[in-house]
Parts: C-alpha cells; structure tokens; sequence
C-alpha cells in the first residue's frame, strides 16, 4: 500500500511541476512592456486591418502584415510625426467591431460609403482607391447581365457587413417579388471564389475588375469574367471613430499630400498593379 | 479543380506552419494550469456550499458549459474590457494584446468545465470511504487527502484527458479575434496564396498527431493510478 501511495504522490508532484514550471515558462508572454511613459506628444494609434484579402491586406511569407493598405498607411504614419501606428490584423467582420468597441482608431480594409456606415463611423474624406464593382460570372455564362436577371437565384457576396452584401441587401428590398438569394462568406481564395462559380454553387458574384482579374490568373484561366454596367463605382476610405476628427482630418492631409506628389500612384501600381487612386 | 491540392505545396507549407502551432499551446497550458487552480477553488465553493459564491458558481458554469467557445472569446474579447475598465480605470481593451483575451477565456471556461469534473469526482467516491477514514480515527482533511483524493484524481483523470484535448482543438478558435495560431496562419497563407486545401490538411494532421498523443500519455498516467489492478511484486 505504501509503495502504491509514494507512486501516487510522484505522479501527482510530477504534474504538479510540470504545470508549474510551464506556467514560469509562458508568464513571460503576458507581460508588456510599456515604455511609451517619455514620450507624451506622440499620441499611439492603433490601425485594424484584415489578414485575408489580398492585395489589401494579408500576411506575408513571414507572417508579417502586407498589402497596399499597409503600404499607404505607413506612408501616412512617416508624414505625421504626431502619431504612432500600430497595426492589429484580424477578421473582416471583426474590424468594424474593433472600431465600435475602442480597441483600434483607424478601420482600413477597402471601405466603400454607405449610408449605414457612414451612421456609425466618421468616414475620411480623401478616398484613396477608386472601388467599381461589377457581377461576375463564368465565362461561358450569357443570361446575367445585371441583378434583375438573378431573381431567384443565388449571389456571393464579401461577407456579413460588406458594402456587396449590403447592396444586394437594399436591392432585395426595393425588388419584394424579385429576391436574389445572397450567400455570405468572406475571404475566399481565388480557388474557392472561381470554383464555386463554375461549379454553379452562386450564378453570380460581385467584384471589381482588378479582383477578378486576379482570380483569373490565380486560377489559370479566363474562367469567369464580368459582365454589364457597374454596380456601383464608387471609392474607399478609412473609417474612424465619430469623434475622431483631428485624426480624420490629419489622415486625410496626409493621403492628399501623397496623391499630390505621386506616392500613392506609386503604391497602387507596385501593390495592386495599376493605378486605381483617381480612377478606372 | 486539377489545381486544388499539390503534394509540393504541402512540403512546402509544412515549415511554414508548424511554428504557429506554439500559440495554441500556449493557450492550451495557461488554460489547463490555471483552469485547474480555478476550477478547485470552484470546486471547494461547491462542496461547502458557501453562501452567495455557491450560488455565483452554479451561474457561472452553466453559462460556460451552455455557451459555445466562439460566444465567449468574442463576449470577453469585447465585452470584458467594457465591464472592467471603467470600473478600475484601467485601459486593457487597447492594451492588452489579443492573445491575452484568449487566455483569459479559456481559462475562465476551463475553470467551469475542470470543477464540474473534480466535483463529479470527488462525489464518486463512494461515502463508505469518508466514514471510514474517520472511523479509524483521521480527522476530515486527513481523510479527504489520504483516503478520497486519491481515488478521485483517479476518476477524474479520464475525462480531464478528454477535455486537455477538446481543449486543444477548441484553441483553434483564437485566430477570429486576431492571434495569428496556426488556424491563423493557415488561413493568412491561404488568402496569399489562393490555396488554402493543403494548410487546412497540415492543420488537421499536427491535431490528430496532438491529440493521439495526449491520449497515449493521459492512458499512460491513468493506468499507472489504476492500483486497483496494480499486480503486487
């Protein structure tokens, strides 16, 4: 019996320790370092962005954030010596919420205007990219040429709070009799957005030009392609909260003076292959 | 659909990947070795029955363990610093970063789940062993430590093995409030990619390859406490 207790008691030390030393090993990771004491002026800002939308934003080899809306916000962060970025990465969904919630100050993730955002947030006023999206469809397809073909049937649209989804949204609302059935996802890879078109999971999808065309030469092929007038043109801004406008408005000069010497052409071009800061 | 799964990317993504898998094992031991302590002081609540805490704990499990994790990252990744920082003019909705929140909720919900295991446990032992702990003269506590914390741990520690792992797998969820993990990072090479299949493979293979071992160790430490079957040399 002893002999049964002892081993008992050794098992029980042994995880004992091993919990311990494990907790020792990982308390190192909570604690911040929190050395901003010396410098006051120099306000923190902290910048959400997704991690799934490339060439916007997305991670690296690395894991490290890349894309155009890094590119142009650092750009912004060196004309601004009043300000420190940081960069916080996660969810599309999840950015707007971070917004609401006080965890970031600037929303960056290709927002287009629309009335239910601009309720909320603070939108710049200085777009930086251009945004025209059109219906996409495959290839082959010649029915769809605009949304009042696709009663009945299904589109994809970016996501829950996505201005696609709130496009369709608004048009399922106008058209009662005419109800397009909308599916929600969001960063799809080129691979699921093409296949789920060809293999007729959506008759339809929206995007901009540029992004279709990335998924074409993702996927290898003229696969899909887009068709009729454009949905809606229009271009994209950083979101802040309300009560931000010094912060707004130092951003937007900011982006004004990189328009004005040609920086952000230069981004746009090296990021998203091709100029998409004026227009199409 | 030729295109949709390469051996060579794989291979390739395989280095890529494995280092994130130390983020989901983090949260994994802050939530089990914290889990463990919150879960005993839960647990002790419960067998007293102390007044007002007893009946915040009922609460508290229930919540726990009737609430999807993904409910209670986003409810703390959101809502605690909400609750907290006006109440201790504190700041950590901005500074605390994300990995933090997924600290916290798991261990919060372990706390939950491990109790309802200990207490399971402990009530297992059949009460003919307390009585005969004091009958042969042992105060309370000896008994309990001598005689009925054994045999618990010994109940306990299957389910406990099944939660480490469900545990595991549940670390996964991390990545939706910002902590690049390794569901993360599949996700991020993904959409750089335009290839998300193989990552996704990667993933479930370093899971099932987790979990496989955790069992083997857990069935290992559980038949080593088997002394009922023990053969005496």
């Amino acid at each position: 019996m002893k002999k049964i207790n002892k081993r008992i008691q050794k098992t029980l030390i042994m995880i004992f320790a091993l919990g311990l030393a494990s907790a020792t090993l990982f308390t190192g990771c909570a604690q911040k370092t929190s050395a901003d004491d010396g410098k006051e002026q120099v306000r923190k800002v902290i910048v959400g962005t997704g991690n799934g939308y490339e060439p916007y934003c997305y991670l690296d080899d690395n894991g490290n954030l890349a894309g155009y809306e890094y590119e142009v916000l650092k750009e912004v962060d060196k004309l601004l010596p009043q300000y420190e970025f940081e960069y916080q990465t996660s969810d599309f969904t999840n950015v707007l919420i971070s917004l609401d919630a006080g965890k970031i100050d600037i929303a960056a993730h290709q927002y287009e205007y629309n009335d239910e955002r601009n309720e909320k947030y603070l939108f710049g006023t200085e777009p930086y990219t251009t945004y025209v999206t059109y219906l996409v469809v495959p290839s082959d397809n010649e029915d769809i040429k605009s949304l009042d073909d696709l009663a009945g049937k299904t589109i994809y649209t970016g996501g829950k709070g996505s201005n696609s989804t709130y496009i369709v949204e608004a048009y399922n609302e106008e058209h009662p009799d005419n109800k397009i059935n909308i599916e929600n996802a969001e960063s799809l890879t080129s691979e699921e957005f093409v296949q789920g078109l060809l293999s007729g999971k959506w008759d339809a999808a929206i995007a901009t030009r540029r992004d279709a065309e990335k998924h074409n030469k993702a996927y290898g092929s003229d696969a899909i392609k887009i068709v009729g007038d454009p949905i809606q043109t229009s271009s994209t801004n950083y979101l802040f909260s309300k009560d931000d406008t010094q912060l707004q408005q130092d951003v937007d000069g900011a982006i004004k003076q990189l328009k004005e010497n040609g920086k952000l052409a230069e981004i746009s071009i090296a990021q998203l292959g091709g100029d998409y800061t004026e227009n199409e | 659909m030729g295109d949709l799964f390469s051996a060579d990317r794989l291979v390739e993504e395989f280095p890529k990947l494995i280092p994130y898998l130390i983020e989901n094992l983090k949260v994994l031991l802050w939530a089990t070795v914290f889990g463990v302590i919150l879960g005993l002081l839960i647990t002790g609540v419960r067998m007293k029955k102390i007044p007002i805490l007893y009946q915040i704990t009922v609460v508290y499990i229930s919540f726990m363990r009737g609430t999807p994790m993904l409910v209670q990252l986003l409810l703390i990744y959101y809502g605690l610093p909400a609750f907290i920082d006006p109440i201790l003019g504190t700041n950590i909705s901005r500074e605390w970063p994300p990995i933090l929140f997924a600290y916290t909720t798991f261990i919060l919900n372990q706390g939950a789940f491990l109790s309802s295991i200990f207490y399971g446990a402990i009530k297992g032992v059949p009460s003919g062993q307390f009585e005969a702990g004091l009958s042969v003269g042992m105060t309370k506590l000896q008994t309990f430590r001598r005689i009925i914390a054994p045999m618990a741990v010994r109940i306990a520690l299957p389910p406990f093995g099944s939660d480490f792992v469900g545990v595991f797998h549940n670390a996964s969820l991390v990545y939706v409030i910002g902590v690049v993990d390794i569901m993360g990072r599949a996700k991020s090479i993904g959409s750089a990619t335009g290839h998300v299949l193989e990552a996704y493979v990667i993933v479930a293979l370093l899971f099932i390859i987790f979990s496989m071992g955790a069992r083997a160790l857990f069935g290992f430490v559980g038949n080593k406490l088997d002394y009922a079957n023990i053969k005496v040399r």
